[in-house]
Order: C-alpha cells, then structure tokens, then sequence
C-alpha cells in the first residue's frame, strides 16, 4: 500500500501541476504559476485562480471519489464489476440536470443545475434506502439500485423526447458526456462539503470491508455492524458520486477501472484500496482531462468521452489476462 | 465456567420450525460435536446461538454487544467464502480484526495459527488460488487467530484429506485442553467419536442425545436418527466406530 501511495502521489502532483499550466490561454508555465500564487491585476492571475485551478480540483475530487466509492461498492458487494453508477445515483443526479435545462432553471440561474443534480441524488437515496431497507442483503440493494437507474434513465430519456427544441436535446446530451470545461470555484465549494461528509463516510467502511472477504456470516460473527455498513456505503457513494455528477455530469469507467487496476498492487485487501484507488483516479482524471485539451483543443471533447475511451479498452485488456490465467 | 448457555432456543424460518426448545450448554475444556442428518438444524443452531439468525429463547452469546461477541466466539461458516485473492497470510490476519490489529500479541496469534494448521509454508500464496482443502485449512487458521474463548465451526473437516482430518481435529482437542471451547459440526462419526470430548445428537430440531461418544453412539440411537447400523469397536488405539449400512 506504501509502495502504490510511493508512485500515485507524486504522479498526481504532476499531473496537478500539467493540468495549470495546460491550456488554450497561451501563458508560460512559469508565468503561470506565478501568476496564480501571487495574484494581482490584469487577466492573467484571473486565468488561472477562476478557469485552470478550479479545473484542476475538480478533477483531483471527482477522480478521487469515483475511485474511492468505486473500491468501497467493489468491497460490499465482492464483485469486481460493481461500480458507483450501479445504484442508480449518477442516473438519478443526471435526471435532476436534464430537469434543470429543459425547464430553462440553469439558464435562469447558474446554480440551478448542480442544485437540481444534488436533489435528484437525494431523491435516489430516499428511494434506495427505502427499498433496500434494514434488511436487506447486498443482493437486494443491488436490485433497488437496477430499478432506480432503469427508473432514471426512463425518465430521462423521457425528457429528451418531449424536448422542444433540438438546441436544448443537444445541450442536455453534451451535459451528460460529462466535462470540467468553464467550472468556477462556486462549483468547487459546492462540491466540496459532500465529497468530503462522503469520502469520511467511506473510509470509515475499511474493516468491515476486510471482515465481508470472509462473507457477510463471518463479517457479521466479528462484530461488523452489516446494516450500519450498508447505510454508511450508499449514504457515502450517494454524496460523492452525486455531488461530482452535479458539477461535471457523468464521467463513468474510472470507478470501475481503477480499482481493478491497482487490486493487485495492494494485495487484493479492501481496506488497502480504497485510498489507494481514491489517489489512482485523481491520477486518471487529471491525465483524462489534460487529454482532453491536448488532442483536440479546438472540437470540445468531453471528459466522459475520454475516460470511456481509455477505460473500455483497458478494461478489455484486464479481462483477457485474467482468462489467460484461468485457463 | 459456562462458554455457551442457550435455554430454550427455537428458531422458525419461513414459517417452518427449525429448531425447538434446546437447552444446552458448553463449558470450558468441551469439545462438542454436533451431529445430526442433513437438515437437522446443527448450522442453525450454531448461527442462532451467535446471533446471526432471529430466534425465540436465550442464548448467552446473542446478548453480547456484537463487539464483545467478536471476543467471546469465534465463527467459521460452512460456505468457504474467500472473496479476494489475498495472500494466505492477509486472510489469516483477518481472525485479529475484533481486537484491533498490527500489535505484536496479533502478529504471534497470526503466526500461531499458521503454524497450527500447517500452513507456514503456503503464506505467501494467494488464498483464491488453493485447493479446497487448503482453504478451509487456511479458513480454519483465521478462526484460530481470532483466539476466542470459544470457537464454532461448521463442518471444518469436510474435504480435508485424512491427515489434515485428524491433525485439524487434534488441533480443537488442545484448544480444549488448554480450557477453551470447541463445538464442531461434522459427519464422521469416527473422527467424532475419537476426539470430541462429548457429543450432541441433534433430529428433526431437537436435541436426541447429549453425553459422551459411547453414550450417544449407541445402535439404538444411530438407527432412530439416521437410519444406520453401526460397528463398534474397541482398540488399543482408541473407539472405533462405522456406519455399516442403511436400515429398511
């Protein structure tokens, strides 16, 4: 676990630091940096404290808690293919959004957006918790999350279709490939509080992760609390994944890649993971989002895009290695 | 003094009773051996004992908060459940999450166990990746490691080769002897006979008989609860006993 933190957070740091001095605004790097801790006048410090430092925070907090509640909702379920997005959280919050710009409520006030996403995430919480109640077992909360985003999307695409205009579907299918283009610090301090009350939430879920490699009858006998594991595992994915959703729409892959991708390297224990796998999807969406910029600067290309891009193949790789091992 | 009391236990599953009325209780130096045909209700006595299923009655073990549980009894379910390919020594380490962890008492209880189910030299290998009965050898270990006053098991010795049979069995007697508690469901009534300090005979969820092996192991009782006749015999080596055939 130390060695993985040895590389992943130096790699972050780079790519933290390539994110601010990557961008369309031609500045020197130098001429960047200073600008951004020094302040002062003219469009420069402007730049960089209210486009590229927001951006670059966005996606150290969104790609942490996508890898962070990716790892924990692996380690409740014991399943490598679980994801944040299974429960019908992301679905739901991107509901909200879609709501918030066919109603013309994001064009009215800027806010309304990420404020409508976050009630939609609410919403789905209320809807999960009441179905997949005090006793229910993984499987049932697995099944609750299915029909919340089968609900979600129906409703979405719902949305779609009785839009009255193409502009506004173009504008709501360009929201949900997911973005951290022209974010400010308001989004920033949106999203903040909730991934922080989340990622608290989560990494508290560490022993009773461990405990559930031996089954919920084993984890239950050494003194795990499986109900209260439950809630503080849908409560914690619901703050993080609905508060990212709410600011950059959905980026999907990274919860599902990343801790698949470093289960290995911190031998396989859950609680070893989830920090590791928070610092492996920072990592991800930084490079994703400089990625964004440097190949096609000009043509917008969308953040989900690219994470699907470079997830799906990846995934696909890890696949056939494990199929070469079973054999 | 008493590991276990449970006074007038019942358990109803789906409308079906499981288990009636038992009494029963496990004292320190007691290694108990569960038997009974299939569906008896021996795991469910077991999971209702460390309240892990709802049941009516008491039992000693339920009352306890689940932390101090976690002290008192240690539980190795039936279902080898080994979700992740940790290594055999992480998995052994799991048994010391009640107390805390990463402690010099933890290091030697994990080293402890290894050693007793003879798996020093598989450590370092990945769990999900053993056979059967090195997993339930290396399941077995983590129960050891949670060093309990008391340990349950379900049919820990079932797929073990004879040699990690008796050895494992070996290992729950000392763990008697020392002053622990053991109950263990299981088939072999040889191995059952040979061991355990006393037997409990479980039918239809009630408790047919309670005492030591040759007590219990009575062709009487063998044929009532599962059908069988069985052979008998004393050696210098100890009881031997065997099924021999199905009755009418």
């Amino acid at each position: 676990m130390k060695k993985a933190f040895a590389v992943l957070l130096p790699l972050v740091a780079l790519l933290a630091l390539a994110s601010l001095v990557i961008g369309p605004a031609d500045i020197g790097p130098i001429a960047a940096l200073k600008a951004l801790v020094a302040g002062g006048d003219g469009p420069l410090p402007l730049v960089m404290r209210e486009i590229r430092l927001p951006r670059m925070l966005l996606a150290i907090l969104i790609g942490g808690s996508l890898g962070l509640a990716g790892a924990a909702m692996q380690g409740y379920l014991r399943n490598p293919l679980a994801e944040p997005g299974l429960i019908g959280i992301s679905g739901s919050a991107a509901l909200g959004a879609v709501i918030s710009i066919q109603t013309g409520l994001s064009a009215a006030f800027a806010l309304a957006l990420p404020l409508m996403a976050l009630a939609g995430a609410v919403g789905a919480v209320l809807l999960l918790v009441l179905l997949a109640g005090p006793r229910g077992g993984s499987l049932t909360l697995i099944l609750a999350g299915i029909a919340v985003s089968a609900m979600a999307s129906a409703l979405t695409s719902l949305v779609l279709n009785l839009s009255p205009s193409p502009y506004a579907a173009g504008e709501i299918v360009f929201w949900m490939m997911g973005s951290l283009a022209d974010r400010s610090m308001v989004h920033v301090w949106l999203a903040a509080p909730f991934m922080a009350a989340g990622a608290l939430l989560l990494a508290r879920t560490g022993r009773g992760l461990d405990a559930l490699t031996l089954g919920e009858d084993a984890a239950g006998a050494m003194g795990v609390h499986l109900t209260r594991l439950r809630l503080a595992l849908v409560l914690g994915t619901a703050c993080v994944v609905g508060a990212g959703t709410a600011v950059a729409g959905a980026i999907g892959f990274v919860g599902l890649v990343v801790p698949h991708l470093l289960r290995p390297v911190v031998g396989a224990r859950p609680s070893a993971l989830l920090w590791t796998s928070a610092a492996g999807g920072a990592a991800l969406l930084l490079a994703a989002d400089i990625a964004v910029r440097v190949v096609m600067p000009d043509r917008d290309l969308k953040l989900g895009v690219v994470t699907a891009l470079v997830g799906a193949p990846l995934f696909l790789h890890l696949i056939w290695k494990t199929k070469g091992e079973q054999a | 003094m008493t590991l276990l009391s449970l006074s007038d236990l019942s358990v109803t599953l789906r409308n079906r009773p499981v288990l009636d009325g038992i009494t029963l209780s496990v004292g320190e130096g007691e290694f108990v051996g569960l038997i009974g045909p299939n569906g008896a209700g021996k795991t469910t006595l077991m999971r209702a004992a460390l309240g892990l299923v709802p049941f009516a009655g008491q039992s000693s073990l339920a009352a306890l908060s689940p932390a101090a549980r976690a002290k008192q009894a240690a539980w190795m379910p039936q279902a080898r459940e080994i979700a992740w390919p940790v290594s055999v020594e992480t998995l052994v380490s799991l048994g010391r999450l009640p107390h805390g962890g990463g402690t010099e008492t933890d290091r030697a209880a994990i080293e402890e166990a290894l050693a007793q189910m003879q798996l020093s030299p598989l450590r370092a290998r990945t769990a999900t990746r053993l056979s059967g009965g090195e997993q339930a050898r290396a399941l077995i270990a983590r129960a050891l490691a949670q060093e309990c006053p008391l340990l349950l098991a379900d049919e820990p010795v079932a797929g073990l080769d004879p040699a990690h049979q008796i050895a494992t069995m070996q290992v729950f007697a000392r763990l008697a002897a020392e002053g622990r508690g053991v109950v263990t469901s299981l088939h072999d009534l040889g191995l059952a006979a040979r061991h355990c300090t006393r037997l409990v005979l479980l039918a239809h969820g009630r408790i047919l008989a309670d005492g030591t092996p040759a007590e219990v192991l009575t062709p009487a009782r063998m044929a009532e609860a599962f059908g069988v006749s069985i052979y008998h015999a004393e050696t210098e080596d100890g009881p031997v006993f065997l099924p021999m055939g199905v009755l009418g």
